[in-house]
């Protein structure tokens, strides 16, 4: 669909003025094939061929994802540009780049789809935006539903999915600010579905075993810690924020322990993090921007306050400035 | 670790052209990567055979390994491969005769009667074990002390010194001393 | 030449002076040393993991046949430098941040108004703002869009902040639009 029909669309939807006991129900009947589409991302087997776009660039890619046994297990690899892909079996993560010689194995943080937006109670998620099935309409050959998700609150970004109307995969999402425009866009071209998948697609072709291998297999510190770093607060959130996860974290160049808060309105997510300044440590000040993803940095006292979201860059600021020690 | 610093010498002299150099980290390193692969193989035997193919493929290798990581890491590597590999190809063999046992497991005939007849080495590993575990209890304090702090934590001479607060020369003739203790009782074991 | 039996205790646990080229040379040479060499690891072994599984006593005897019949490497490497690589998390997020921080490619240095500029040394901060839509994120007025050059912040500020956005993208799998892998971001890349 074009940048134009979209904001038509867009407009179509807010100007529909709705009774209000019907909101919640229009909005249920979105809410629930977002949650199917949660179950059908983790449950099913597919091997698709995606394009990502973030502002001028684009990247295509392919995804193999298989289910069996309780496991879930996909690997994304890059079909354009430097060789790289990102191997998940279960909870591990190992992400190989093949230019850089070097093979990165993390654990993944649990896939929550039962949390947020998903499991989050409808009451809030309505709060914030509204959720509306529009349309239809046909995305890699397959019919889809079109979702259309609307920020009713300032200082959040929209979205549309696509979500195929057989088997509840999303084969197109994007993600718009307020005037409507894309600022980053995930549509596949090509997809097969609820197939066998042979694991060798599951295994990475990239020849790892003479690379640099990096394992960072050791679980952050949670709760326990987050006294050490407490006395700072965030004075200002948009509406319908909460936070969902505290964690003490280390970056590596440093050894200081950073506080890792994320907040979440069920959809948008916003990290924020407290450093102390190491003593030779030059502070990182200013903002960043890339596609739907915006950070700001700035310095109080002796700590680094760094906030990066999915959100607007002013609301990232905004934030970033109401970060306070007492 | 310390001995690190050793890898990445011996390892450079087999880029050199010298085998014999790749024969003191097999040495090294036989013992761990049986005990890796017998983690994925019941029989001794098979576990050496993957060792020996594990070994191998590491010095076809070689010439390929950049020093960006340690050696054992990626030696680890390929022999967790190379296990794997070999069970895959183990699953495509013909069913043979199959009894199960008490737990419902499938045996296979073969293995069956390889077990009834413990393999030699796994006697002595006993004995070996034993043999060093009493001969560390007799050692005196500071020798025991300072082999513990190397082998078991994998402090560096520096870092011993530091805790034992003495000199690195004193640290070195200690461990020496430990070991030269042990092997005493070690070396008869293994020779005959 | 002859190996004092302290000297290849210290040339195995990474002695500069003792694991030297010569040194290791003759340890490698002799029969009699590299036996020390293996037992020695050895007791390392049984003290570090308990439970040993011993190779056999002629595993190595069998890889050494094998490795003769092998090609001698005759690719010298050069030493490869100390260098540190980033660590864990921080390559993934140069690919993630390289495009936000350095721009390459897409912006020209003396491009006035730059769709994302890089770090800015200095910044007044304004009050905040009121909460503005606009199309793309403008620069707002109290900041000057410093020519890119300029404002490239100090390899390592970059690098913090690339660790920050990977932190932030490890959150998304757990977080927001399910269905959306989390991983695309960092698979995504530009070339310079």
């Amino acid at each position: 669909m074009s940048a134009i029909k979209t904001r038509c669309l867009l407009c179509l939807v807010v100007a529909i003025s709705v009774p209000s006991g019907a909101v919640v129900a229009q909005d249920g009947a979105a809410v629930e094939l977002m949650r199917a589409m949660a179950s059908a991302t983790e449950r099913l087997n597919y091997d698709g061929m995606f394009i990502y776009q973030r502002e001028a660039q684009i990247d295509s890619m392919r995804i193999v994802h298989k289910y069996s046994n309780g496991l879930e297990r996909e690997r994304l690899i890059s079909l354009s540009g430097p060789e790289r892909e990102v191997v998940r079996d279960g909870a591990r993560v190992t992400c190989l780049f093949a230019d850089d010689r070097e093979v990165m194995v993390e654990k993944t943080e649990p896939r929550n789809f039962l949390a947020l937006g998903i499991s989050e109670p409808i009451g809030n998620l309505v709060k914030s935006y509204s959720f509306n099935i529009v349309g239809h309409d046909r995305i890699a050959g397959r019919p889809t539903s079109l979702v259309s998700i609307l920020p009713k609150q300032p200082n959040r970004y929209g979205y549309q999915l696509w979500i195929d109307e057989e088997f509840k995969l999303l084969l197109k999402s994007v993600i718009l600010n307020r005037s409507g425009q894309l600022l980053e866009q995930v549509q596949f071209v090509q997809i097969q579905i609820d197939h066998e998948i042979p694991d060798h697609l599951l295994a990475t072709k990239i020849e790892g075993s003479e690379f640099t291998w990096h394992i960072n297999d050791a679980a952050d510190n949670s709760a326990s810690k987050v006294v050490e770093t407490s006395g700072w607060s965030v004075k200002w959130l948009p509406t319908g924020f909460y936070m969902r996860n505290h964690k003490v974290q280390s970056m590596s160049e440093t050894n200081m322990p950073v506080s890792h808060m994320v907040y979440s309105d069920g959809l948008a997510m916003v990290s924020i993090f407290v450093e102390q300044l190491a003593e030779s440590a030059e502070p990182l000040q200013g903002y960043s921007s890339m596609g739907a993803v915006n950070a700001f940095s700035r310095v109080s006292n002796a700590h680094q306050i760094t906030v990066v979201g999915e959100i607007p860059l002013p609301t990232v600021r905004q934030i970033a400035s109401s970060v306070e020690y007492h | 670790m310390g001995d690190s610093y050793t890898d990445k010498q011996l390892v450079e002299r087999v880029q050199q052209g010298d085998k014999k150099s790749f024969d003191l980290l097999v040495l090294k390193y036989q013992n761990r990567i049986i005990k890796l692969v017998s983690r994925y193989v019941r029989d001794q035997s098979d576990a050496q055979d993957i060792a020996q193919d594990a070994f191998l493929k590491a010095y076809r290798a070689l010439p390929n390994f950049r020093g960006d990581s340690a050696f054992y890491t990626w030696l680890y590597r390929i022999a967790i491969n190379t296990a794997k590999n070999y069970i895959v190809s183990l699953s495509r063999r013909p069913a043979e005769a199959r009894i199960e046992n008490a737990d419902g497991e499938k045996l296979d005939l073969d293995e069956l009667q390889k077990d009834i007849a413990t393999p030699e080495n796994v006697l002595l590993a006993d004995e070996i074990k034993q043999t060093i575990i009493e001969a560390m209890n007799k050692l005196p304090e500071d020798l025991r002390v300072a082999i513990t702090l190397r082998e078991v934590d994998g402090l560096t001479y520096e870092e011993i010194a530091e805790a034992m607060d003495c000199p690195i020369g004193t640290v070195r003739s200690r461990i020496f001393r430990a070991r030269e203790a042990v092997d005493t009782k070690l070396k008869p074991l293994l020779e005959h | 030449m002859h190996i004092e039996q302290e000297v290849l205790s210290a040339a195995i646990d990474g002695d500069h002076d003792a694991a030297s080229d010569q040194v290791l040379q003759g340890i490698a040479g002799q029969e009699i040393t590299r036996d020390c060499w293996a037992r020695y690891h050895l007791i390392g072994d049984v003290l570090r993991d308990g439970l040993v599984d011993v190779a056999s006593k002629d595993f190595s005897q069998r890889l050494r046949t094998q490795i003769n019949d092998e090609p001698t490497i005759v690719s010298p490497r050069k030493r490869s430098s100390s260098y540190r690589r980033p660590l864990a998390g921080l390559a993934i997020a140069a690919s993630v941040a390289a495009i936000a921080i350095i721009g390459v490619g897409r912006i020209a240095p003396e491009s006035p108004t730059p769709a994302r500029i890089a770090v800015s040394p200095d910044i007044t901060l304004a009050t905040p703002a009121q909460p503005q839509f606009v199309a793309r994120p403008e620069i707002p007025p109290a900041i000057s869009p410093a020519p890119l050059v300029e404002a490239t912040p100090a390899l390592y500020s970059q690098r913090r902040l690339n660790g920050y956005l990977v932190k932030f993208n490890e959150q998304r799998s757990s977080v927001g639009i399910p269905g959306v892998n989390p991983y695309v971001r960092i698979v995504g890349f530009e070339t310079e």
